[in-house]
Protein backbone atom coordinates (compact mmCIF):
# COMPACT_ATOMS: atom_id res chain seq x y z
CA UNK A 1 0.00 0.00 0.00
CA UNK A 2 1.45 3.34 -1.12
CA UNK A 3 0.58 6.96 -0.64
CA UNK A 4 -2.32 8.26 -2.64
CA UNK A 5 -4.59 11.27 -2.51
CA UNK A 6 -6.79 9.87 0.26
CA UNK A 7 -3.98 8.73 2.55
CA UNK A 8 -2.12 11.97 1.91
CA UNK A 9 -5.09 14.02 3.07
CA UNK A 10 -5.52 11.78 6.06
CA UNK A 11 -1.84 12.14 6.97
CA UNK A 12 -2.26 15.87 7.45
CA UNK A 13 -5.62 15.87 9.13
CA UNK A 14 -5.00 12.92 11.41
CA UNK A 15 -1.38 11.81 11.29
CA UNK A 16 -1.73 9.46 14.21
CA UNK A 17 -4.07 7.29 12.20
CA UNK A 18 -1.50 7.03 9.45
CA UNK A 19 1.51 6.13 11.51
CA UNK A 20 2.14 2.93 9.61
CA UNK A 21 2.18 4.85 6.34
CA UNK A 22 4.64 7.29 7.83
CA UNK A 23 6.90 4.42 8.87
CA UNK A 24 6.65 2.98 5.38
CA UNK A 25 7.71 6.29 3.79
CA UNK A 26 10.55 6.66 6.27
CA UNK A 27 11.98 3.33 5.21
CA UNK A 28 12.28 4.63 1.69
CA UNK A 29 9.86 3.83 -1.09
CA UNK A 30 10.30 5.12 -4.64
CA UNK A 31 6.57 5.13 -5.34
CA UNK A 32 5.72 7.17 -2.27
CA UNK A 33 8.73 9.45 -2.77
CA UNK A 34 7.51 10.23 -6.28
CA UNK A 35 4.07 10.97 -4.89
CA UNK A 36 5.44 13.38 -2.30
CA UNK A 37 7.60 15.08 -4.92
CA UNK A 38 4.52 15.68 -7.05
CA UNK A 39 2.57 17.41 -4.26
CA UNK A 40 2.58 21.19 -4.54
CA UNK A 41 1.59 22.03 -0.96
CA UNK A 42 5.12 22.30 0.35
CA UNK A 43 6.73 23.78 -2.77
CA UNK A 44 6.98 27.27 -1.40
CA UNK A 45 8.35 26.14 1.93
CA UNK A 46 10.95 23.92 0.26
CA UNK A 47 12.09 26.83 -1.88
CA UNK A 48 12.21 29.12 1.13
CA UNK A 49 14.51 26.70 2.92
CA UNK A 50 16.73 26.26 -0.12
CA UNK A 51 16.91 30.00 -0.71
CA UNK A 52 18.11 30.31 2.86
CA UNK A 53 21.35 28.70 1.69
CA UNK A 54 21.91 31.21 -1.05
CA UNK A 55 23.78 34.45 -0.68
CA UNK A 56 21.56 37.18 -2.05
CA UNK A 57 23.37 40.23 -3.26
CA UNK A 58 21.48 41.29 -6.32
CA UNK A 59 21.79 44.95 -7.29
CA UNK A 60 18.78 47.15 -6.72
CA UNK A 61 16.43 46.63 -9.62
CA UNK A 62 15.09 50.13 -10.01
CA UNK A 63 13.64 49.60 -13.45
CA UNK A 64 11.86 46.42 -12.42
CA UNK A 65 10.41 48.24 -9.45
CA UNK A 66 9.09 51.03 -11.63
CA UNK A 67 7.47 48.53 -13.97
CA UNK A 68 5.93 46.73 -11.06
CA UNK A 69 4.72 49.92 -9.43
CA UNK A 70 2.96 50.88 -12.63
CA UNK A 71 1.17 47.54 -12.63
CA UNK A 72 0.30 47.33 -8.97
CA UNK A 73 -0.14 50.94 -7.98
CA UNK A 74 -0.77 53.91 -10.18
CA UNK A 75 1.11 54.81 -13.33
CA UNK A 76 4.53 56.33 -12.63
CA UNK A 77 4.98 60.03 -13.08
CA UNK A 78 7.33 59.65 -15.99
CA UNK A 79 8.60 56.74 -17.98
CA UNK A 80 12.00 55.57 -16.79
CA UNK A 81 13.66 56.25 -20.08
CA UNK A 82 11.95 57.77 -23.01
CA UNK A 83 13.22 56.46 -26.26
CA UNK A 84 11.78 58.53 -28.94
CA UNK A 85 11.34 58.61 -32.63
CA UNK A 86 12.53 61.96 -33.78
CA UNK A 87 10.31 63.93 -36.06
CA UNK A 88 10.33 62.85 -39.66
CA UNK A 89 11.94 66.09 -40.66
CA UNK A 90 14.95 65.25 -38.59
CA UNK A 91 15.22 61.83 -40.08
CA UNK A 92 16.69 63.42 -43.16
CA UNK A 93 19.53 64.63 -41.01
CA UNK A 94 22.45 64.82 -43.33
CA UNK A 95 24.62 61.86 -42.72
CA UNK A 96 27.53 64.20 -43.11
CA UNK A 97 26.58 65.86 -39.85
CA UNK A 98 27.03 62.67 -37.96
CA UNK A 99 29.97 61.57 -40.00
CA UNK A 100 31.66 64.71 -38.85
CA UNK A 101 31.17 63.55 -35.29
CA UNK A 102 32.76 60.20 -35.94
CA UNK A 103 35.66 59.56 -33.77
CA UNK A 104 34.60 61.95 -31.09
CA UNK A 105 33.65 59.19 -28.69
CA UNK A 106 35.16 56.25 -30.42
CA UNK A 107 38.28 56.34 -28.30
CA UNK A 108 36.19 56.03 -25.17
CA UNK A 109 35.40 52.40 -25.81
CA UNK A 110 38.84 50.94 -25.19
CA UNK A 111 37.66 47.93 -23.25
CA UNK A 112 36.03 46.51 -26.30
CA UNK A 113 38.96 46.45 -28.61
CA UNK A 114 40.92 43.25 -28.79
CA UNK A 115 38.93 41.45 -26.10
CA UNK A 116 37.47 38.89 -28.49
CA UNK A 117 34.23 40.60 -29.35
CA UNK A 118 33.61 42.16 -32.67
CA UNK A 119 33.92 45.83 -31.96
CA UNK A 120 31.41 48.06 -33.68
CA UNK A 121 32.17 51.77 -33.73
CA UNK A 122 29.26 53.86 -32.50
CA UNK A 123 29.14 57.62 -32.34
CA UNK A 124 26.45 59.84 -30.93
CA UNK A 125 25.33 63.35 -31.69
CA UNK A 126 23.26 65.55 -29.44
CA UNK A 127 20.21 67.41 -30.63
CA UNK A 128 20.32 71.06 -29.68
CA UNK A 129 17.36 73.18 -28.70
CA UNK A 130 17.10 74.48 -32.26
CA UNK A 131 16.79 70.92 -33.52
CA UNK A 132 20.14 70.64 -35.18
CA UNK A 133 22.76 68.14 -34.10
CA UNK A 134 26.10 68.80 -32.60
CA UNK A 135 29.13 66.78 -31.75
CA UNK A 136 29.51 65.51 -28.20
CA UNK A 137 32.34 67.13 -26.29
CA UNK A 138 35.45 65.07 -25.69
CA UNK A 139 34.46 64.69 -22.03
CA UNK A 140 31.15 63.09 -22.99
CA UNK A 141 29.26 65.54 -20.76
CA UNK A 142 25.74 66.32 -21.90
CA UNK A 143 23.01 68.42 -20.30
CA UNK A 144 20.12 66.59 -18.70
CA UNK A 145 17.23 66.22 -21.11
CA UNK A 146 19.50 65.82 -24.10
CA UNK A 147 18.40 63.68 -26.99
CA UNK A 148 21.03 61.57 -28.68
CA UNK A 149 21.09 60.10 -32.17
CA UNK A 150 23.56 57.43 -33.24
CA UNK A 151 25.63 56.31 -36.16
CA UNK A 152 27.20 52.87 -36.26
CA UNK A 153 29.71 51.26 -38.53
CA UNK A 154 28.28 47.79 -38.54
CA UNK A 155 30.17 44.71 -39.68
CA UNK A 156 26.86 42.93 -40.20
CA UNK A 157 23.54 43.33 -41.92
CA UNK A 158 20.81 42.27 -39.50
CA UNK A 159 18.91 42.83 -36.26
CA UNK A 160 20.24 45.14 -33.56
CA UNK A 161 19.27 45.77 -29.96
CA UNK A 162 19.94 48.97 -28.09
CA UNK A 163 20.46 48.95 -24.31
CA UNK A 164 20.86 51.74 -21.84
CA UNK A 165 22.98 51.23 -18.75
CA UNK A 166 23.00 53.60 -15.80
CA UNK A 167 26.34 53.45 -14.04
CA UNK A 168 26.96 49.79 -13.33
CA UNK A 169 23.32 48.75 -13.21
CA UNK A 170 21.94 45.99 -15.36
CA UNK A 171 21.51 47.33 -18.90
CA UNK A 172 17.92 47.93 -19.91
CA UNK A 173 16.67 47.27 -23.40
CA UNK A 174 15.40 50.32 -25.27
CA UNK A 175 14.72 49.19 -28.78
CA UNK A 176 15.05 46.55 -31.45
CA UNK A 177 16.20 47.85 -34.77
CA UNK A 178 17.95 46.73 -37.93
CA UNK A 179 21.36 47.81 -39.12
CA UNK A 180 22.98 47.60 -42.49
CA UNK A 181 26.53 46.61 -43.08
CA UNK A 182 28.71 49.68 -43.18
CA UNK A 183 28.09 53.12 -41.81
CA UNK A 184 24.46 53.92 -41.04
CA UNK A 185 22.47 55.92 -38.58
CA UNK A 186 20.21 54.06 -36.19
CA UNK A 187 16.67 54.24 -37.45
CA UNK A 188 13.36 52.70 -36.74
CA UNK A 189 10.21 52.60 -38.82
CA UNK A 190 9.08 56.04 -37.75
CA UNK A 191 12.39 57.71 -38.43
CA UNK A 192 15.66 58.37 -36.73
CA UNK A 193 16.14 56.52 -33.46
CA UNK A 194 16.91 58.75 -30.51
CA UNK A 195 17.50 58.31 -26.80
CA UNK A 196 16.08 60.94 -24.51
CA UNK A 197 18.05 61.52 -21.33
CA UNK A 198 15.26 63.38 -19.55
CA UNK A 199 15.31 61.28 -16.39
CA UNK A 200 18.96 60.36 -16.42
CA UNK A 201 21.82 61.62 -14.36
CA UNK A 202 25.48 60.64 -14.10
CA UNK A 203 27.26 58.06 -16.23
CA UNK A 204 25.10 56.43 -18.88
CA UNK A 205 26.24 53.93 -21.48
CA UNK A 206 24.25 53.23 -24.62
CA UNK A 207 25.06 49.80 -26.01
CA UNK A 208 24.33 48.67 -29.55
CA UNK A 209 24.48 44.95 -30.22
CA UNK A 210 24.09 43.57 -33.71
CA UNK A 211 24.32 40.22 -35.42
CA UNK A 212 23.53 38.81 -38.83
CA UNK A 213 20.88 36.45 -37.44
CA UNK A 214 18.17 37.07 -34.81
CA UNK A 215 19.26 36.92 -31.16
CA UNK A 216 17.41 37.45 -27.91
CA UNK A 217 17.89 40.04 -25.20
CA UNK A 218 19.66 37.49 -23.01
CA UNK A 219 22.28 36.90 -25.67
CA UNK A 220 22.67 40.62 -26.10
CA UNK A 221 23.31 41.02 -22.37
CA UNK A 222 25.81 38.20 -22.52
CA UNK A 223 27.58 40.03 -25.31
CA UNK A 224 27.76 43.11 -23.10
CA UNK A 225 29.13 41.31 -20.09
CA UNK A 226 31.27 38.56 -21.56
CA UNK A 227 34.22 38.95 -23.86
CA UNK A 228 33.63 35.90 -25.99
CA UNK A 229 30.28 36.56 -27.62
CA UNK A 230 29.97 36.22 -31.39
CA UNK A 231 27.74 39.30 -31.48
CA UNK A 232 29.00 42.71 -32.54
CA UNK A 233 29.08 45.19 -29.70
CA UNK A 234 29.48 48.94 -29.64
CA UNK A 235 28.86 51.59 -27.04
CA UNK A 236 28.79 55.28 -26.34
CA UNK A 237 29.43 56.63 -22.86
CA UNK A 238 28.08 59.96 -21.72
CA UNK A 239 27.95 61.80 -18.44
CA UNK A 240 24.60 63.45 -17.90
CA UNK A 241 24.87 66.67 -15.94
CA UNK A 242 22.52 66.86 -12.95
CA UNK B 1 11.90 30.81 15.12
CA UNK B 2 13.44 31.27 11.71
CA UNK B 3 13.59 34.40 9.65
CA UNK B 4 10.68 33.59 7.38
CA UNK B 5 8.31 33.41 10.31
CA UNK B 6 8.54 37.11 11.06
CA UNK B 7 7.42 40.28 9.41
CA UNK B 8 10.02 42.50 11.09
CA UNK B 9 9.33 45.71 9.27
CA UNK B 10 5.60 45.14 9.31
CA UNK B 11 5.91 45.30 5.54
CA UNK B 12 3.16 42.84 4.77
CA UNK B 13 0.64 44.69 6.87
CA UNK B 14 1.71 48.01 5.40
CA UNK B 15 1.52 46.63 1.87
CA UNK B 16 -1.98 45.38 2.61
CA UNK B 17 -2.86 48.97 3.39
CA UNK B 18 -1.48 49.90 -0.01
CA UNK B 19 1.69 51.65 1.18
CA UNK B 20 4.06 52.03 -1.72
CA UNK B 21 7.22 51.99 0.40
CA UNK B 22 6.21 48.61 1.77
CA UNK B 23 5.69 47.16 -1.70
CA UNK B 24 9.06 48.46 -2.66
CA UNK B 25 10.76 47.02 0.40
CA UNK B 26 9.20 43.63 -0.23
CA UNK B 27 10.25 43.72 -3.86
CA UNK B 28 13.81 44.62 -2.98
CA UNK B 29 14.03 42.02 -0.31
CA UNK B 30 12.52 39.06 -2.12
CA UNK B 31 13.32 39.69 -5.76
CA UNK B 32 16.76 38.01 -5.55
CA UNK B 33 15.18 34.83 -4.19
CA UNK B 34 12.52 34.78 -6.89
CA UNK B 35 15.14 35.32 -9.59
CA UNK B 36 17.32 32.56 -8.15
CA UNK B 37 14.36 30.20 -8.02
CA UNK B 38 13.60 30.90 -11.68
CA UNK B 39 17.22 30.49 -12.67
CA UNK B 40 16.83 26.81 -11.84
CA UNK B 41 14.52 26.57 -14.86
CA UNK B 42 17.13 26.33 -17.58
CA UNK B 43 14.47 26.38 -20.28
CA UNK B 44 13.54 29.97 -19.45
CA UNK B 45 15.49 32.70 -21.17
CA UNK B 46 16.31 36.07 -19.69
CA UNK B 47 13.23 37.86 -21.03
CA UNK B 48 10.86 35.13 -19.94
CA UNK B 49 12.39 35.11 -16.49
CA UNK B 50 12.04 38.86 -16.05
CA UNK B 51 8.42 38.66 -17.19
CA UNK B 52 7.71 35.95 -14.63
CA UNK B 53 9.35 37.99 -11.87
CA UNK B 54 7.05 40.89 -12.71
CA UNK B 55 4.05 38.62 -12.95
CA UNK B 56 4.83 36.93 -9.65
CA UNK B 57 5.03 40.17 -7.69
CA UNK B 58 2.01 41.64 -9.43
CA UNK B 59 -0.08 38.62 -8.50
CA UNK B 60 1.27 38.46 -5.00
CA UNK B 61 0.70 42.15 -4.29
CA UNK B 62 -2.77 42.08 -5.76
CA UNK B 63 -3.77 39.09 -3.68
CA UNK B 64 -2.10 39.90 -0.38
CA UNK B 65 -5.55 39.76 1.15
CA UNK B 66 -5.68 36.01 0.58
CA UNK B 67 -2.45 35.41 2.44
CA UNK B 68 -3.42 33.97 5.80
CA UNK B 69 -0.37 34.95 7.80
CA UNK B 70 2.41 37.45 7.04
CA UNK B 71 4.87 34.82 8.23
CA UNK B 72 4.23 32.66 5.21
CA UNK B 73 4.73 35.44 2.66
CA UNK B 74 8.10 34.26 1.39
CA UNK B 75 7.05 30.64 0.86
CA UNK B 76 3.79 31.80 -0.67
CA UNK B 77 5.64 34.11 -3.07
CA UNK B 78 7.95 31.29 -4.14
CA UNK B 79 4.96 29.04 -4.73
CA UNK B 80 3.47 31.67 -7.04
CA UNK B 81 6.77 32.06 -8.89
CA UNK B 82 7.11 28.31 -9.37
CA UNK B 83 3.55 28.14 -10.66
CA UNK B 84 4.13 30.95 -13.10
CA UNK B 85 7.26 29.27 -14.41
CA UNK B 86 5.50 25.95 -14.88
CA UNK B 87 2.61 27.68 -16.57
CA UNK B 88 4.91 29.53 -18.95
CA UNK B 89 6.74 26.32 -19.83
CA UNK B 90 3.58 24.26 -20.26
CA UNK B 91 2.09 26.91 -22.52
CA UNK B 92 5.19 26.70 -24.63
CA UNK B 93 5.58 22.95 -24.76
CA UNK B 94 2.00 21.84 -25.17
CA UNK B 95 1.08 21.63 -28.82
CA UNK B 96 -2.61 21.15 -28.29
CA UNK B 97 -4.07 24.56 -27.65
CA UNK B 98 -7.08 23.50 -25.63
CA UNK B 99 -4.88 21.23 -23.59
CA UNK B 100 -2.54 24.13 -22.93
CA UNK B 101 -5.38 26.28 -21.70
CA UNK B 102 -6.68 23.52 -19.54
CA UNK B 103 -3.37 22.81 -17.86
CA UNK B 104 -2.65 26.50 -17.45
CA UNK B 105 -5.86 26.94 -15.58
CA UNK B 106 -5.01 24.08 -13.29
CA UNK B 107 -1.53 25.38 -12.58
CA UNK B 108 -2.54 28.96 -12.02
CA UNK B 109 -4.17 28.25 -8.72
CA UNK B 110 -1.64 28.57 -5.93
CA UNK B 111 -2.02 25.50 -3.74
CA UNK B 112 -3.31 26.35 -0.31
CA UNK B 113 -0.49 26.70 2.13
CA UNK B 114 -0.93 24.23 4.95
CA UNK B 115 -1.59 26.73 7.70
CA UNK B 116 -1.86 24.13 10.36
CA UNK B 117 1.74 23.07 9.90
CA UNK B 118 4.18 24.28 12.43
CA UNK B 119 6.98 24.93 9.99
CA UNK B 120 9.87 25.33 12.30
CA UNK B 121 12.24 23.36 10.16
CA UNK B 122 15.54 25.13 10.19
CA UNK B 123 17.82 25.83 7.29
CA UNK B 124 20.44 23.80 9.14
CA UNK B 125 18.36 20.71 8.37
CA UNK B 126 18.62 21.42 4.66
CA UNK B 127 22.30 22.23 4.89
CA UNK B 128 22.86 18.96 6.66
CA UNK B 129 20.81 17.05 4.11
CA UNK B 130 22.94 18.45 1.30
CA UNK B 131 26.16 17.69 3.15
CA UNK B 132 25.04 14.08 3.50
CA UNK B 133 24.52 13.69 -0.25
CA UNK B 134 27.10 11.37 -1.80
CA UNK B 135 29.81 13.24 -3.71
CA UNK B 136 28.83 13.38 -7.37
CA UNK B 137 27.27 15.52 -10.04
CA UNK B 138 24.07 16.11 -8.05
CA UNK B 139 25.91 17.45 -5.02
CA UNK B 140 28.22 19.52 -7.18
CA UNK B 141 25.23 21.07 -8.96
CA UNK B 142 23.47 21.88 -5.70
CA UNK B 143 26.59 23.47 -4.29
CA UNK B 144 27.04 25.61 -7.35
CA UNK B 145 23.41 26.65 -7.55
CA UNK B 146 22.28 27.07 -3.96
CA UNK B 147 25.41 27.36 -1.85
CA UNK B 148 27.60 29.45 -4.14
CA UNK B 149 24.47 31.01 -5.56
CA UNK B 150 26.08 32.80 -8.47
CA UNK B 151 25.48 30.76 -11.62
CA UNK B 152 22.14 30.03 -13.28
CA UNK B 153 21.22 26.48 -14.33
CA UNK B 154 22.20 27.39 -17.88
CA UNK B 155 25.58 28.66 -16.78
CA UNK B 156 26.18 25.59 -14.64
CA UNK B 157 25.33 23.39 -17.63
CA UNK B 158 27.93 25.24 -19.63
CA UNK B 159 30.52 25.02 -16.88
CA UNK B 160 30.02 21.30 -16.33
CA UNK B 161 29.58 20.54 -20.00
CA UNK B 162 26.18 18.87 -19.70
CA UNK B 163 22.76 19.60 -21.17
CA UNK B 164 20.88 22.36 -19.44
CA UNK B 165 17.84 20.21 -18.74
CA UNK B 166 20.11 17.83 -16.82
CA UNK B 167 20.90 20.62 -14.39
CA UNK B 168 17.24 21.46 -13.87
CA UNK B 169 16.55 17.76 -13.24
CA UNK B 170 19.36 17.47 -10.71
CA UNK B 171 18.02 20.49 -8.85
CA UNK B 172 14.52 19.01 -8.96
CA UNK B 173 15.79 15.76 -7.47
CA UNK B 174 17.35 17.61 -4.59
CA UNK B 175 14.18 19.63 -4.08
CA UNK B 176 12.31 16.32 -3.91
CA UNK B 177 14.67 15.12 -1.18
CA UNK B 178 14.13 18.29 0.79
CA UNK B 179 10.38 18.00 0.36
CA UNK B 180 10.44 14.41 1.56
CA UNK B 181 12.52 15.35 4.59
CA UNK B 182 10.23 18.26 5.34
CA UNK B 183 7.14 16.09 5.03
CA UNK B 184 8.54 13.48 7.36
CA UNK B 185 9.65 15.99 9.95
CA UNK B 186 6.40 17.87 9.95
CA UNK B 187 4.36 14.69 10.17
CA UNK B 188 6.62 13.20 12.83
CA UNK B 189 6.14 16.37 14.83
CA UNK B 190 2.42 15.95 14.61
CA UNK B 191 2.27 12.27 15.43
ZN1 LIG C 1 5.22 3.33 -0.88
Amino acid sequence: MHLDEATWQRLWSDPASARSMLDHVKEGCDVCDAFIASRPELDGEVDRLLMGLTPKSAPLDELGWRRLRARVLKAPKSSPVAWIALAAGLAVLASGTLLAVRGARQQTAPGLKGDGREYMPVVAARQTESGSFEQLPETGRVPRGSTLAFRVTSPVDGPARVFLQRGKELPEELAQLRVKSGSNQLEQESGLFGVNLEDEQGPVTVWVIAHDVPFDAGQALEAITSTSSPLSVGRVEVLVDP
Amino acid sequence: MNEGMKDPGGYIDAARRGEEAAYRALYERYRPGVVRLLEAFAALDFDEREDIVQDTFTRAFKSLGSLSTPASFEAWLYAIARNRAKTALSKRSTEDRTMAEFSTEALDAVPPFPDSLALEVDIAVVRDLIERLPEGPEKETVRLFYVDGQLSAREIAEKLGVGKSAITMRLERVRARVKRELTLRVLAGKV
